[in-house]
């Protein structure tokens, strides 16, 4: 396991660079000017824009400014933000472990109950338990994130008073009131993840339960439980890994929409922020940093998958 | 955020993961407000955009600053003497004012402040509007005694102390040296304002605490001046960037008071409570048409358009009924506005129509762009490309994001009319410079109202200086080098437990202000 995952390691070095030069390029596409941003959109000065420019470094030609930022990344550092003045990678941290937070317990909280519904509705396929877990569902998919975000708040937050509708604790800071921040945001992802999930896990389902080693587990007599817990579930869920392992890189890339919502400082959200800021600093060095954790997520689910489809083996 | 919600939140937690949440120490009284979006820093002057100004005017002040009226008033200077061939400008600075540190503040403070931010040194860009840059030169600037500031300029220039109380400069606010460390890198803000910066969390929230050993002035609060005797403990914002989480979050207790929108004021209005604060404010919405757009070179194209827009209706409806048409670049709270400036292009699309044929226009496309940012940008383009059509315009409208938007504005291309607003202009004078000259960016180009604009910023003659308003105002009128909207109305919803809110024409909070009833 350990040459697999060196080996996997090296190769995304290529992959990195190869994103770092699209990033470059992508951001200096952006049309609008760092220098105007950063002047708050005040541009009734020239030559304030000219100073602003040069402290910025946008006054030296793309091929330098590029090798300046390779420099930096190589040093370690991935600049400064132009906005704030704040360490890009301090700041890149410091957001990811918001996002990550919210997204780990979301995808937690909708495994423990997709596994479960799906099984459960491929169990009692074409039944009415089955039709009402795959009813929700697809209402939950059909619902906007924003507006089932917004909807929380106002029932949680404004309606029945019981959680905070602003702001951000951490649980390290407060234990007991940074929970109470995460519940809303937590079960507004697990919301959606929930519905991909268990029709997911349901479709898995269905297609094991066909299958000649689940009728000869049943014919031998083994409770209708096990027959789900040992044989199905191990089977259905490759594909359902598969999907958490896209949704959790995607979540943890930033999930804007939800952050946004609920005021959370997470990396989806400093995303957006850079963007309408054209904070070049921060743009790349998030873009190039949500590049390494698809690349390390897509590791990880590349591992678990040994532990459930004994036909993969890491080599 | 108030006690009874946390107390039921911590509650819930507790019960959830079997532990007892722990309790936070509150302030003695606390007012909860919404910023859109984090500041940009602590740095007046330096680090800046509309949020982060508004912080900073709670923690620093200058010399002078502007009163209701926009007129220029002493803030930390007592009084100032202008010299009669108007280059000289004297301060005399008010006794016993305390730095946050303890600290009584001098002319030593003064005179390094002004280097700070004007001196050759400096990172502001507010240093060019003293070093020449953009004519004006500021010669010297120096203590005279421990409670004397003068200013020696290169030429009279009547709008000296109006860009001295700039908000984007921080007023040119005086800060103690101790502000920054030994190599000169910026550490934090100690002021003299009436509130001092507590807590910046980025990202998260800033927290504002009252300065206990603020020497007030006497008189009435005016504008930024006056008397600034704040009474809440603490000044704490979040940053929440949807309009419509923060009226939840208002409803729900978590705020006291936030920004809304047209329509979000309007439902607040009637809900108990709740009070809605609606204020017009001098940030002019405007239609710029392009100079160097050839459909728009006959005087008579852009005339059509004016008498095709209504700017009444327009403002009726983004306002849901709060505000009415100020076509004039000059705010109507402005000494300078007459029936001269509320003039302008009657509504008919007879008459559009008659000098859309005059013109020989041929169906040419219109295309308008404007941003979906907060301030109405694009329904306004919405409305008007509507208006235009009626007309007979071949009018488009193109959305785009706003960093776009702002250089399509400063390069001149790209566009044919765009849905703009200019932030206060707290001069006459200023109103029709910030869309007059010869910059690509400037939609009156003609050199005769260029030569208008500079004589109104440099005359020191009041009477004069109206004259020239009226004249501009009609020329204005007569020429269409835009097409004014109104002045944008500002709408603040609050929770009853807080009085005392009050806003004005620059749209500034004013947080010594605030009282709160529990």
């Amino acid at each position: 396991m350990f040459l697999f995952v060196a080996r996997r390691l090296l190769m995304s070095v290529p992959t990195l660079i190869i994103v770092a030069v699209m990033v470059f390029c992508l951001v200096r596409a952006l049309p609008g000017d760092p220098a105007i941003m950063m002047l708050g959109g005040n541009i009734d000065d020239e030559s304030t824009l000219q100073m602003m420019r040069q402290q910025l470094g946008l006054d030296q030609p793309l091929p330098i400014q590029f090798l300046a930022w390779l420099r930096e990344i190589f040093s370690g550092n991935l600049g400064v933000s132009v906005l704030t003045g704040q360490s890009v990678g301090a700041l890149l941290l410091d957001r990811f472990s918001v996002t990550a937070t919210v997204v780990l317990l979301a995808i937690t909280t909708a495994l423990i109950v997709a596994i479960p519904a799906g099984l459960v509705a491929a169990h009692r396929h074409n039944s009415r338990t089955d039709y009402a877990i795959v009813f929700l569902t697809i209402l939950k998919l059909s619902m906007p994130s924003f507006w089932v975000g917004l909807m929380l708040l106002v029932v949680f937050g404004a309606m029945l008073g019981w959680l905070p509708t602003v702001g951000y604790v951490s649980m390290s800071q407060d234990f007991g009131l940074g929970v109470t921040y995460l519940i809303l945001p937590v079960t507004s992802l697990a919301l959606s993840e929930i519905a991909v999930m268990t029709r997911m896990m349901r479709a898995g389902s269905l297609e094991v339960m066909n299958r000649d080693y689940i009728t000869h587990a049943r014919a031998k007599g083994l409770p209708e439980r096990q027959v789900l817990w040992r044989h199905v579930f191990p089977n259905a869920f490759a594909p359902t890994l598969t999907m958490v392992g896209i949704a959790l890189a995607g979540l943890l890339a930033g999930a804007a929409v939800t952050e946004t919502v609920f005021t959370l400082p997470g990396i989806g959200k400093l995303l957006v922020d850079s963007i309408y800021g054209r904070d070049y600093p921060v743009l790349q060095g998030a873009l190039l940093f949500i590049a390494l954790i698809y690349v390390l997520t897509n590791l990880l689910i590349d591992i678990a998958y040994s532990f459930f489809d004994p036909k993969v083996r890491l080599t | 955020m108030t006690m009874n919600k946390f107390g039921i939140a911590r509650l819930l937690a507790a019960t959830a993961i079997g532990c007892a949440a722990s309790g936070s120490v509150m302030a003695e009284s606390t007012v909860n407000m919404a910023l859109n979006a984090d500041i940009r820093g602590t740095n007046p002057g330096v680090t800046r955009d509309g949020n982060t100004d508004i912080i900073h005017s709670q923690f620093v002040e200058g010399l002078v600053t502007y009163a209701d009226n926009f007129e220029i008033i002493p803030m930390l200077a007592e009084t100032y003497d202008v010299s009669e061939d108007g280059l000289t400008y004297t301060f005399n600075l008010r006794h016993g004012v305390k730095f946050h540190n303890g600290e009584e503040m001098t002319a030593k403070e003064v005179e390094w402040s002004w280097n700070r931010l004007a001196g050759e040194a400096s990172e502001s860009h507010c240093k060019n509007y003293f070093n020449g840059e953009n004519g004006l030169k500021v010669v010297s600037a120096k203590a005279v005694d421990d409670y004397t500031f003068e200013i020696t300029l290169d030429r009279p220039y009547a709008v000296f102390l109006a860009t001295m109380a700039r908000f984007d400069c921080g007023s040119m606010g005086i800060l103690h040296p101790d502000s920054v460390n030994e190599d000169g890198s910026w550490k934090k803000p100690i002021g003299t304002g009436p509130y001092v910066l507590g807590e910046h969390l980025p990202g998260r929230y800033v927290e504002l605490e009252r300065f206990p050993d603020y020497v007030s002035r006497d008189e009435p609060v005016n504008g930024l001046g006056g008397g600034k005797q704040a009474e809440v403990d603490t000044l704490h914002f979040d940053f929440v960037g949807e309009g419509a989480v923060a009226k939840t979050a208002l409803q729900a207790g978590d705020l006291d008071i936030v920004a809304l929108d047209a329509m979000a004021a309007a439902e607040l209005k009637e809900a108990p409570g709740f009070k809605v604060d609606a204020t017009q404010s001098a940030v002019w919405d405007t239609y710029l048409l392009n100079p160097n757009d050839p459909v728009l070179a006959d005087v008579r194209i852009r005339q059509a358009m004016a008498h095709a827009i209504d700017p009444s209706q327009i403002m009726a409806a983004i306002t849901e009924g709060f505000g009415e048409a100020s076509p004039s670049p000059v705010p109507p709270m402005s000494k300078n506005f007459t029936e001269v400036q509320a003039e302008y292009p009657a509504y008919d699309v007879e008459q559009a129509k008659s000098l859309m044929e005059e013109a020989g226009y041929d169906g040419e496309e219109i295309k308008i762009i404007a941003t979906r940012r907060n301030g109405a940008y694009y329904e306004r383009a919405l409305m008007a490309q509507a208006m235009l059509a009626d007309a007979g315009f071949n009018a488009t409208l193109e959305v785009v994001e706003w960093g776009t938007q702002l250089e399509a504005y400063r390069t001149g291309e790209g566009y044919t009319m765009q849905s703009f607003s200019f932030s206060p202009r707290l001069h006459a004078g200023l109103s029709f410079e910030m869309f007059t000259g010869e910059a690509k960016r400037k939609a009156w180009q003609d050199p005769e109202a260029v030569a208008l604009v500079y004589e109104s910023l440099e005359t020191g003659d009041p009477e004069r200086l109206q004259e020239i308003i009226d004249e501009l105002s009609r020329r204005f009128n007569k020429e269409v080098p835009a097409i004014g909207l109104g002045h944008r109305m500002l709408f603040t919803g609050m929770s009853d437990r807080v009085s005392g809110f009050e806003n004005w024409g620059a749209g500034v909070l004013r947080g010594w202000m605030l009282r709160v009833s529990d």
